[in-house]
């Protein structure tokens, strides 16, 4: 039935109070716009109806909503509804509507490395801050895309340009289909954000983290510009200058997941800017915190469809949260709805108009109440805007935008007939065969013959042909207005086809019909009973209710097939009988009690009880202090190298945890408790780290270890000055380790420099201070200073003594003390040096012969370090060796002889004290956090298992349970799958390959947006 | 008395090396010797407490309780084990040893030929004695590696070698014994471009199969006759191949991709070995039906997918053991060479994880010799067999206690020195420290 999705556009309406901006050719021809919708169902707004009303609108404006349909206002043109439905226009607030179709891909590149902005004029150094461009001035009407935007009820749409991480403001615009000018509600009705540097080829950022700090950076720049641009000295910079604006409107930001939504919301408090956030459809997965967030969403209505389910052994490569997702993402708006949180809803990714309401439907047949869904596409995105009083209902004096629809738009059957966007008229879709269902009786010549009419995939198809005698079969077809049918009669010797033509008025079909003679006679057609529709029996209940459905369960935390109902307590238990590694004085108790309660230790001694306690008889177990990885690059989104400028100090790991990786409770079932996870090597200064508790379970920001030292990762030797990342780059300095050395001091200067700025000005009178500009923040000075002051601590990547000597010195002449250097691989060389510095080390077991600059490196280097007295730790740098921590600290007996109790220390204590949290963790002590592993055997031994992992006294890693979640994660992946096959949907996609994930090295360089490896 | 001097003979020889910098292969075996008193791991999941452990001339003479037999000190060299554990030479498959000295320099690497399709290269002739690799590993029990070519569809030929030679001939202990082959995948990852780092479909995926098919059948063809008007050695170089004479190792990880694999070495009569076969767990009924072995890789490593067991990798050794398919422990991949010396350790993990203790050392003995087809030469401490023999001070599997004091290929005494020690013992003397003497012989 293609050809009923016809639209009629009355192109160029003019009210008669527009202003002739544009010259007329002919006479000028302005209306009023003045008509009477009667007989209508009202939807005045998302809660109030009128049956049998009026709706009047003039000049592109509600007049009244009258309850009746009698006196009617004059001068009216009277349009008569029949009892069809009109609802307040849908607004949608994501939209790419009318922009240009380059979009947000790269530009192709030359295969260089592009340091530098490309974006001529006076734009600033980064092209993905794009704060100048308007999506009013980009916008050309686009026929085609309106019309998929009509069918689906939309008259206004928050366009925007969709590319950068600023992308400058959005445009509101009604679908009226005239001209721009004309079609522009607010030009710039709001700023729009992303962490996506969109079509930008310049390296940075590179990273997820590196938009965050580009993004904090460029608010601070640009508030900072609000008072500096008065100054004659500080240069005119047209990006900052529209970014302070934009700041002041209502913001929209665009994010890939749930956890990036999260993302934003710290920046949005930290801002003090409410963002609307447009989301991924995956929230519920992480309910809570969203809902925390107290920001509104924009959901996307476009659900996975199921897989294609034939091979069951590709279906063992389809990951759970792919299965579960699939089941979950209709319910998401009503789970949200329910938790209170606030939203619109956009059809960005849906293929047509039908596509959306058919999902829509779905949403609201799965419990989301229809007022609510009304809301989400009126009511809530105009208030987004601040636009309520102009949009979003159709009480008098707002903007006429509203269509028409064949019924309740929430019924499968229902379609838009008209869209009307400010009093201008678009025709949308033809009366359909759906609407014309019904018993008709037909008369022509002499004969009066009946039958039905149905609606099929939306074909009209008869049935009951009544005299069956006389004619065997009927076929019908709409075009556009016309009726054509041909019948087959079968009348004693009489065999052949009428073709018949005609078209309908006042209700009733007429038209002519060419008998087997060739002659013409007419015909008519009247209905004589209209169809029922059958109430869906499924969803209503003995009451004749509609029940409403359950809800999957679906909350895990974290969202992952081993993710917990709930999240565990911190119990009071008492563990019995264990053998003790307290790494304290006392040594190893041969066997003791440890009792925990409140997370932490509260008791260790022997004949230990606790009434109230969970008592754990661990006879023939050993107790140790959870492992703690200094060196580990797990749990991060988007890449853990901003790898692109030689100094990235203003990126923090912190801003891009991922709660959500399997390996957190992977490294808990090998006793990890702790982990620092680093920024890569790919830079001599990197970012900053974060220090992570293994809380399975808990969101990003609780990952967190509180009030822990911030640290910062350098590197030194081969990666930072690019000696493996092929010929390309070869321009970034450093490239040797002589530049190395001089890119710190100048990195140091100038931070000592940006401190007596901000003393000089800090020194100033209150008075003083307000007549003049502060300095300029900057994020990467900032986390120098810091280190500067002893604030911040230094872990810093490197190999060969030559260079570890140089970061000595350099920290010498600035007076701070380099804590730790990590891999460290010819520690052993400088251990003297690095023991009188007061420097720790956290170095691999025994890796080496990867690259030039571990030729030297030695598996003897741990335990001479240890011998000398450097505080040493065994670190992972890789997710897979962190849950075998224990047996590569334990290669350091075999390779240089440590004892026990040391060789233990280089997984526990060592990088406490490191990572200086050892007044919190690293061995068993009363007072300590209870951050415990209860192992098999001896924890040294390659034979020996953690059965049990605590953090925080909450048991977060259980053997006996990680064997029932084994035996669940089948059963739930069976039952989806089951229920996938199941599905009524037809459609079905691809089992799509699986993705390994990505294991971040601290030599991983890559482009997270653009996917550019630059390194094997 | 007696044990001491061979101590100090040991001790002699390594600071000799050490002072030259170059550490000397071992010469024949002269005089017999008999290891006394330790614990013997014959390979085959018998272990003889107080075993005496005879060889000469490079053959294993005698295996006894030592408590049943008498020695005379005239005619051998009696060397007392005690408490000492004594296990076959380990055997490490799927590497790279000797063919790169270092991963980043791509002068040192040579184990990659370009192109596709590369039957007729040989590991043998680039094997590099001279490697500050190969003493770093022989140190930790490793005295048989296969090295082998690596990439492309067919990257080669591999041979075993030994850990301890003057060159590449006196070195080979089993000439040109497998031909390597990447199985196509249907599912790749894409190196470059904008969706770089993620796994698609391999569009060529059946069109490459059909290839190395056409490949198969064209070899036997050509093999099937010596009149050839022009020689072709990439075909020639699979004509011991399609006999079964040569092994093809076919690296080849996910569950469909493995039974595609054994359709096709079926199809052709292959000698086939299922190499890498990370998801051979899934499929144990099928392969056992081909009878084809398999050779880990690495088992340190992640499972595939958030959804499978966490310690799914641990796990499958003892899978397939149970479901009785021959296999052996590889390390495997691009770090193959250095990283084989934690080998031992990926035996001691697979027992933690349910495998039987002496099985999982007859994954990196006897079933790998079985595998690369030198069992009747080597793999067990059996009479007539080589003398590829090590002593372990504890538990080879246990790093904890891993320390391997003496090791003899062929009956040769090998030097344990490697430059590790050496830049350990230096900086040891720098610091005034006592590096144990022990220590550095390890």
């Amino acid at each position: 039935m293609r050809q009923f999705f016809t639209a009629l556009l009355l192109m160029g309406t003019l009210f008669m109070r527009g202003q002739d901006l544009f010259p007329v050719n002919g006479v000028a021809d302005k209306r009023s716009g003045h008509y009477a919708f009667t007989h209508a169902v009202i939807h005045i707004d998302h809660q109030n109806v009128i049956h049998n009303g009026t709706l009047v609108i003039r000049e592109g404006r509600v007049v009244e909503v009258l309850d009746h349909s009698g006196e009617l206002p004059e001068g009216a043109a009277v349009i008569d509804l029949a009892g069809r439905h009109i609802y307040p226009g849908f607004i949608d607030l994501y939209s790419s509507y009318g922009m240009p179709p380059e979009g947000d891909k790269p530009r192709p590149g030359n295969g260089q490395p592009q340091y530098e902005s490309e974006k001529r004029g006076p734009f600033g150094w980064n092209e993905a801050i794009r704060a100048y461009v308007k999506a009013s001035e980009l916008f050309r009407p686009d026929e085609k895309k309106a019309r998929k935007y009509r069918e689906a009820g939309f008259t206004t749409l928050l366009v925007q340009p969709h590319d950068g991480i600023v992308e400058g403001s959005a445009t509101l615009l009604d679908l009226s289909g005239r001209r721009a000018e004309e079609s522009i509600i607010r030009p710039e009705a709001a700023a729009c954000y992303s962490f996506d540097k969109g079509s930008s080829r310049q390296l940075t950022p590179n990273s997820l983290m590196g938009s965050v700090e580009l993004l904090r950076q460029s608010f601070y720049d640009a508030r900072w510009y609000e008072q500096a641009r008065r100054l004659p000295e500080t240069p005119f910079h047209a990006n900052l200058e529209a970014l302070s604006g934009l700041m002041q409107l209502p913001a929209l930001f665009r994010v890939g997941d749930k956890l990036s939504a999260l993302r934003a919301g710290a920046l949005s408090r930290e801002f003090a800017i409410p963002f609307i956030i447009m989301g991924n459809g995956d929230e519920y997965q992480a309910l809570d915190a969203i809902a925390d967030l107290d920001l509104p969403f924009i959901l996307p209505l476009h659900f996975p469809l199921p897989y294609e389910l034939s091979d069951p052994l590709a279906l063992e490569y389809l990951p759970w949260v792919k299965l579960k997702h699939w089941q979950m993402a209709p319910y998401n708006p009503r789970i949200l709805y329910e938790k209170g949180v606030r939203f619109s809803m956009t059809m960005a990714e849906n293929e047509s108009g039908s596509d959306f309401l058919k999902e829509l439907r779905k949403v609201v047949r799965l419990g989301l109440p229809d007022s609510a869904a009304l809301k989400a596409l009126t009511y809530t995105p105009a208030r987004l805007l601040g636009m309520e009083r102009e949009l979003g209902s159709l009480y008098a004096g707002k903007w006429a935008s509203f269509f028409i629809s064949s019924g309740n738009i929430f019924e499968d059957e229902s379609r838009v007939l008209e869209s009307w966007s400010r009093g201008v008229r678009v025709r949308v879709n033809e009366l359909m065969p759906q609407d014309l269902s019904g018993s008709y009786e037909l008369f022509f010549e002499r004969d009066t013959l009946w039958f039905d009419l149905h609606a099929k995939k939306g074909r009209p198809l008869v049935s009951e042909l009544q005299p069956d005698s006389l004619f065997s079969s009927m076929k019908i077809r709409f075009d556009r207005d016309v009726m054509v049918f041909q019948l087959e009669v079968k009348r004693d010797s009489l065999q052949g086809t009428l073709f018949a033509t005609g078209s309908m008025n006042d209700g009733v079909w007429q038209g002519r019909i060419k008998l087997l003679n060739g002659n013409y006679v007419s015909w008519r057609a009247a209905q004589i009973s209209a169809y029922e529709t059958e109430p869906d029996t499924s969803l209503t209940d003995s009451a004749g209710l509609a029940a409403i459905p359950g809800i999957p369960s679906f909350l895990r935390y974290p969202f992952s097939p081993y993710g917990f109902d709930t999240l565990p307590l911190q119990e009071k238990v008492l563990i019995k009988n264990a053998r003790v590694w307290t790494n304290e004085e006392e040594g190893i108790l041969e066997r003791a009690d440890v009792l925990i309660e409140g997370g932490i230790i509260v008791a260790i001694d022997s004949g230990l009880t606790a009434n109230d306690a969970r008592v754990i008889d661990a006879m023939g177990m050993q107790l140790t202090s959870g492992i703690i990885d200094e060196h580990s690059h797990m749990a991060v989104s988007g890449g853990v190298n901003e790898g692109t400028l030689a100094s990235s100090s203003g990126v923090r790991i912190g801003d891009v945890l991922n709660s959500e990786d399997v390996n957190i409770y992977r490294q808990l079932a090998g006793g990890v408790t702790s982990s620092q996870i680093l920024h890569g090597s790919a830079n001599p200064i990197g970012g900053q780290s974060a220090l992570i508790k293994l809380r399975w379970g808990a969101f990003p920001s609780a990952l967190k270890f509180e009030n822990a030292a911030p640290f910062i990762k350098f590197a030194l030797g081969e990666n930072v000055k690019q000696s493996n990342w092929g010929d390309r780059f070869r321009s970034r300095y450093p490239q040797s380790r002589m530049g190395v050395e001089q890119f710190f001091y100048d990195n140091f200067y100038r931070a000592e420099a940006y401190v007596r700025a901000w003393n000089e000005y800090y020194a100033l009178s209150k008075r003083e201070q307000q007549s003049r500009v502060a300095p300029r923040r900057d994020l990467r000075l900032e986390a120098l200073a810091e280190v500067l002051h002893g604030e911040r601590f230094i872990t810093c990547h490197s190999y060969v003594q030559s260079e570890i000597n140089m970061l000595l010195k350099v920290a010498d002449s600035f007076h701070f003390r380099l804590n730790t250097f990590t891999h460290v691989l010819e520690g052993y060389k400088v251990a003297d040096k690095l023991k009188a510095h007061g420097a720790g080390a956290s170095t691999f077991s025994d890796w080496w012969a990867y690259k030039f600059e571990v030729r030297d490196a030695i598996p003897y280097n741990a335990a001479l370090l240890v011998k000398i007295g450097v505080t040493t730790a065994i670190n992972s740098d890789d997710r897979e060796m962190a849950r075998r921590l224990n047996q590569e600290a334990a290669k350091t007996i075999k390779y240089g002889g440590l004892s026990e109790e040391e060789a233990w220390k280089t997984v526990t204590i060592n990088p406490a004290r490191l990572l200086q949290i050892n007044h919190r963790t690293g061995s068993i002590r009363v007072g300590k956090d209870a951050d415990l592993v209860l192992w098999s055997g001896n924890p040294l031994s390659i034979y020996s298992k953690a059965m049990m992992t605590f953090v925080d006294g909450r048991l977060l890693f259980d053997r006996s349970r990680d064997a029932y979640l084994r035996k669940r994660i089948q059963k739930e992946r069976q039952a989806l799958i089951q229920e996938m096959y199941r599905s009524e949907e037809t459609q079905r996609q691809a089992v799509p390959p699986y993705q390994p994930e990505k294991k971040y090295h601290c030599d991983d360089v890559e482009d997270y947006f653009n996917h550019e490896k630059t390194e094997e | 008395m007696r044990n001491y001097s061979i101590f100090i003979a040991i001790l002699l020889m390594t600071l000799q090396s050490a002072a030259q910098s170059f550490l000397k292969p071992a010469a024949p075996q002269e005089k017999p010797v008999i290891l006394l008193n330790g614990t013997i791991h014959v390979g085959n999941g018998v272990v003889i407490e107080h075993g005496a452990l005879g060889f000469s001339h490079g053959k294993i003479t005698m295996i006894a309780d030592a408590r049943l037999i008498r020695v005379n000190p005239e005619e051998a060299l009696i060397i007392d084990v005690s408490g000492k554990h004594i296990y076959p030479g380990l055997i490490s498959l799927n590497s790279n040893l000797g063919l790169v000295e270092i991963s980043a320099l791509r002068a040192s690497r040579d184990m990659r030929e370009t192109g596709k399709y590369n039957p007729e290269v040989r590991a043998l002739v680039a094997y590099n004695t001279d490697s500050e690799v190969i003493p770093t590993i022989r140190s930790n029990g490793i005295l048989l590696v296969e090295t082998a070519p690596a990439g492309g569809r067919i990257s080669g030929v591999s041979s075993l070698m030994k850990s301890d030679g003057w060159n590449w001939e006196d070195a080979v202990y089993a000439r040109d014994m497998g031909m390597h082959l990447y199985w196509p995948s249907r599912y790749e990852m894409i190196r470059w471009g904008p969706e770089a780092g993620k796994m698609e479909e391999n569009k060529d995926w059946l069109a490459e199969v059909d290839e190395l098919h056409t490949l198969f059948l064209d070899a036997g063809a050509y093999c099937s006759t010596s009149e050839h008007s022009e020689k072709n050695i990439k075909l020639e170089a699979l004509c011991p191949v399609l006999t079964g004479e040569r092994k093809v190792f076919i690296h080849v990880d996910r569950a469909p991709d493995i039974l595609r694999a054994i359709d096709f070495a079926k199809e052709f009569g292959l000698s086939a070995v299922l190499t890498g076969a990370a998801d051979s767990w899934m499929l144990t009924d099928e392969i056992k039906a081909s009878g084809y072995p398999v050779v880990l890789e690495s088992i340190h490593r992640l499972p595939a997918m958030a959804d499978r067991d966490i310690d799914q990798p641990f796990r499958t050794p003892s899978i397939l053991s149970g479901a009785g398919i021959l296999f052996c422990i590889s390390r495997g991949g691009p770090s193959s060479f250095w990283d084989q010396r934690n080998l031992p350790f990926l035996a001691g993990t697979a027992v933690t994880y349910g495998l039987d203790r002496e099985v999982a050392l007859q994954a990196v003995s006897s079933h790998a010799a079985r595998i690369a087809g030198v069992d009747d030469r080597t793999g067990t401490l059996e009479e007539e067999k080589d003398a590829n023999i090590i002593v372990c001070d504890g538990d080879l599997f246990d790093m904890k206690e891993s320390t391997v004091s003496m090791a003899f290929i062929e009956g040769r005494m090998i030097d344990l020195n490697n430059k590790q020690k050496m830049l350990y013992r230096k900086y040891s003397e720098k610091y005034g420290l006592n590096a144990a003497e022990e220590d550095t012989l390890r």
